[in-house]
């Protein structure tokens, strides 16, 4: 009995639970909404995207809510986020006439624009003034994606056969047309900077003895302060650095029985490098190739037993490495990884650097 | 409320799949790293070669199970890195001979001479 | 006017996907949370619809499709085996991961070796609104690569997540059952020090309960844990875990994590500060710097471990990042030997459901009483998902 009465609560209470999760739906996307004309009107624009990505229904389902978010997100000039947002609002509103739009043009039907709610045609202006904007948005030829290019042309041409805003949307296509002209041209300008590196490298030297020669080997680390400047377009970077190489190091044999070490042994020189990269973001971040040539003096104590002396190759040695470049505005980290031409050691850099213009 | 058949292969299957499972993860050798030891005494080289192991190598291996071989016979047979009699051709000297383990550089000469015995002469 | 080419234009407008995926690093294409593109909220684990659409559109290069798809179109063969979902409660992923490893190359000890890091299958169960309640499992092959004395060998079979969560709301969750602990950068690199360091690498999961919340600032998440219940009773790792992390200048997070287990042989207690930029356009550099305080039984393990990662991505094209993973490792605090792992790497997706990866390790030590050579690693990796 009790059973029974307890399995028929369970029933009633999931049988509302449909019901209930609407209206609390409702009520919570009324708040939803609420909140972001006020978070838009405070022009906290990355707060509004943020609401949106936590609660895309309840911003799905209202045209206001949905183009205060859209516009937020072209103040944060993020257009592909943008135009997914005006993707999913067509979708989940206006399929329908999206399918009979897309049967139109398949059946070389011209479409009429009474059949097409104004709220479509509008959101389609949308999708076409962010892709513009993408385009518009490139710094250089390579940033121009093909595949925008393309959905540009065929908006403009949706908009065309609708009807709408015919004279704003030419006043878009002529802009980029003028911007795609432009890019063309190439642009370089010139770029000083100022680093202080954090260096690793290694150096063999050989003990020579009476019976035998050891291996020895040198672990470095030092301070690498320098300046440099890059003559750069809007996508290549070539550039020059010059530095003064402070630092110091332990030396052991690497076999044998013979045991030698030393411990902090001051090692300082030059550091020159020509690079050249490309510039893979709208932030100026850089990866590239680097030839260094160093030049760095590192004395190793002569051990006090006769007939021993230690021998150490050229203080001038060549380096081939990949460095990136990670920007925030004027500063920016930039790491080298390398391999010496003539040894197999490999040389190291982390750095913080500011660059001026 | 009866049971079904198909609850009972549900469980069952789930149980199943579950006790065929390997477990093996950072813990699975903890009991031998840092729990009572207790090494086998067959082999005389072993103990003090087991204390160098265990300062200069298992320190850093903690994901090996180095740990767990506490006799000479369980590093012969599974470890890969000891030949029972052959120190030279065995991985763990070839990687100290090239300076490449431990690498912090750290064990001395005499503590290396103390595994090439005891590689050379295990049972 | 013909409008024969504007087939396109409905497919555009038809569904899409949102940018985003697996990788802690893709804050650097706007989203910083994984809960969108992934079940379990603090990421790695089955995709959903969303995510792989994603994976689909802006992380894998368009370069090998026809010039004629869509993004729409590409996003609609993202689904398991290249179909569309026509139910919404079921889902399945397959996963391989295989790896060709080069350690010491060039030298008379190199070692080459192929081992299957991943080969499992996702089953994943929703219902209710906006998926709210899911149950979500993963079985498959993980033989270890050597067999524990006294463990069976034979048991070649792992399940590294089962679970059932229920989300209240978009902005808080609940978790119960066998998952990764909340701790620290979710980086894929299961060997890097901010893994290895605290346990929290690919097989350390553990049975236990999870909260997560999520705001326009904040995301964090609690969790206590019994450790893995699979495994004998003297070894589980007991305790809880929390992150936290906050929105910064609109783009980046910071944040911070704890954790104390405890065994019965080993206990420990962690903390880090990480970070995560973006550098826009799909880069971006993340950064963890922590400290591990193991306590042992018999006292040969006692120490303070310090670690740091510093990993970066640029993408200069679509579909192809390059790496630095630079890591630090003070083994003990009070020695003076220090480890630092450099390795810059390659990534590429070249289509959808495939990623091909390289990577050179160089670990190099330093101590002031020694000298040694770099150790070095080359790392293949291919990951196909379906």
């Amino acid at each position: 009995m009790a059973l029974r009465t307890v399995t028929i609560l369970i029933a009633l209470f999931v049988s509302t639970v449909p019901a209930m999760a609407q209206i609390q739906l409702e009520a919570s996307s009324f708040q939803v909404q609420n909140e972001i004309a006020r978070l838009y009107q405070q022009k906290k624009y990355r707060l509004v995207v943020r609401k949106y990505l936590v609660n895309r229904k309840a911003v799905l389902h209202d045209y206001r809510t949905a183009l205060l978010v859209n516009i937020a997100y072209e103040k944060l000039r993020e257009y592909p986020e943008a135009l997914t947002l005006n993707f999913d609002y067509i979708r989940t509103n206006f399929q329908t006439e999206n399918v009979r739009l897309k049967k139109e043009f398949q059946n070389n039907q011209a479409p009429d624009p009474a059949n097409y709610p104004l709220q479509f045609q509008s959101v389609f202006f949308r999708i076409y003034g962010d892709y513009s904007q993408e385009i518009l948005g490139a710094t250089w030829q390579g940033g121009v994606s093909g595949r925008n290019l393309s959905a540009f042309e065929q908006y403009k041409k949706a908009l065309d056969a609708l009807g709408y805003q015919a004279e704003a949307v030419q006043n878009i296509h002529d802009r980029v047309d003028n911007h795609l002209k432009l890019l063309k041209k190439k642009k370089y300008r010139w770029r000083p900077r100022v680093f202080l590196d954090y260096i690793s490298w290694q150096t063999s030297a050989s003990l020579n003895g009476p019976y035998e020669t050891t291996a020895l080997l040198a672990t470095n680390v030092g301070l690498c302060p320098g300046a440099g400047i890059s003559y750069e377009s809007g996508f290549w970077a070539l550039s020059f650095d010059l530095s003064y190489l402070q630092g110091s190091g332990g030396v052991s044999a690497t076999q044998g029985l013979v045991q030698y070490q030393q411990t902090d042994v001051s090692a300082t020189g030059f550091k020159a490098a020509l690079g050249a990269g490309m510039i893979v973001s709208e932030s100026r971040s850089e990866l590239g190739l680097r030839l260094t040539v160093l030049d760095v003096s590192q004395s190793l104590a002569r051990p006090d037993s006769t007939g021993y002396s230690v021998e150490q190759p050229n203080s001038l040695s060549e380096v081939i490495s990949i460095y990136s470049r990670w920007t925030f505005d004027h500063f920016y980290l930039q790491s080298d990884f390398g391999r010496y031409f003539k040894r197999p050691a490999t040389l190291w850099s982390l750095g913080l650097g500011y660059s001026f213009f | 409320m009866k049971k079904t058949p198909l609850r009972q292969i549900a469980i069952f299957s789930v149980m199943a799949l579950l006790g065929a499972c390997q477990v093996t993860n950072s813990n699975s050798t903890d009991e031998f790293q840092y729990g009572p030891i207790q090494l086998d005494s067959s082999d005389p080289n072993f103990a003090a070669a087991y204390r160098v192991l265990q300062n200069k190598c298992i320190s850093c291996h903690t994901h090996s199970n180095w740990a767990v071989y506490t006799s000479s016979a369980l590093w012969a047979d599974e470890s890969r890195v000891v030949i029972r009699g052959d120190a030279e051709n065995s991985p763990l000297i070839q990687q100290i001979r090239a300076n490449l383990m431990p690498q912090d550089g750290s064990i001395s000469s005499s503590e290396t001479q103390t595994l090439v015995n005891w590689i050379d002469n295990m049972p | 006017m013909k409008f024969s080419v504007a087939l396109l234009i409905a497919f555009l407008a038809l569904v899409h996907s949102r940018p985003a995926e697996a990788y802690p690093h893709f804050i650097g294409h706007g989203y910083p949370s994984c809960l969108n593109c992934h079940y379990n909220p603090l990421g790695n684990g089955p995709l959903t619809d969303y995510g792989r659409s994603v994976g689909a559109d802006l992380v894998s290069s368009g370069m090998f499709y026809p010039q004629n798809w869509s993004d729409e179109k590409v996003a609609s063969l993202s689904g398991f085996l290249f179909r569309t979902p026509v139910q919404d409660h079921i889902r399945t992923q397959i996963n391989y991961r295989g790896l060709y490893l080069i350690q010491n190359p060039g030298t008379s000890i190199e070692k080459k070796q192929w081992i299957n890091m991943q080969a499992d299958g996702q089953l994943i169960l929703k219902f209710l609104e906006d998926d709210k309640l899911t149950f979500v499992g993963d079985f498959g092959y993980s033989p270890p690569e050597q067999p524990i004395p006294g463990e069976d060998p034979n048991k070649k079979f792992r399940s590294r997540e089962y679970y059932v969560g229920y989300r209240f709301s978009p902005a808080i969750g609940v978790y119960a059952g066998f998952m990764d602990k909340a701790y620290g950068i979710r980086v894929a690199e299961h060997i890097d020090f901010n893994r290895v360091i605290p346990q929290v690498t690919q097989d350390d999961q553990t049975h236990g309960v999870m909260v997560h919340f999520v705001n326009e600032e904040w995301e964090g998440a609690v969790q206590g844990f019994v450790g893995n219940l699979q495994q004998a009773s003297d070894l589980r790792q007991k305790g809880f875990s929390a992150i936290v992390e906050r929105s910064v200048n609109e783009i980046h997070r910071v944040g911070f994590s704890v954790m104390k287990t405890s065994g019965e042989y080993l206990s420990l207690l962690s903390g880090a500060l990480h970070g995560r930029f973006s550098l826009k356009d799909g880069s971006a550099v993340l950064v963890e710097l922590g400290q591990t305080r193991k306590s042992t039984q018999n006292g040969t393990g006692d120490r303070n471990s310090r670690y740091g990662l510093l990993q970066t991505y640029l993408r200069p094209i679509r579909g192809l990042y390059f790496l630095a993973n630079i890591e630090y490792l003070k083994g003990d605090v009070t020695n003076d030997s220090t480890t630092i792992r450099w390795g810059p790497g390659v990534q590429f997706f070249p289509v959808q459901k495939l990623e091909l990866r390289l990577d050179v390790d160089d670990s190099r030590n330093f101590n002031p009483n020694a000298s040694t050579v770099d150790n070095w690693m080359v790392l293949l990796q291919t990951h196909v998902w379906l």
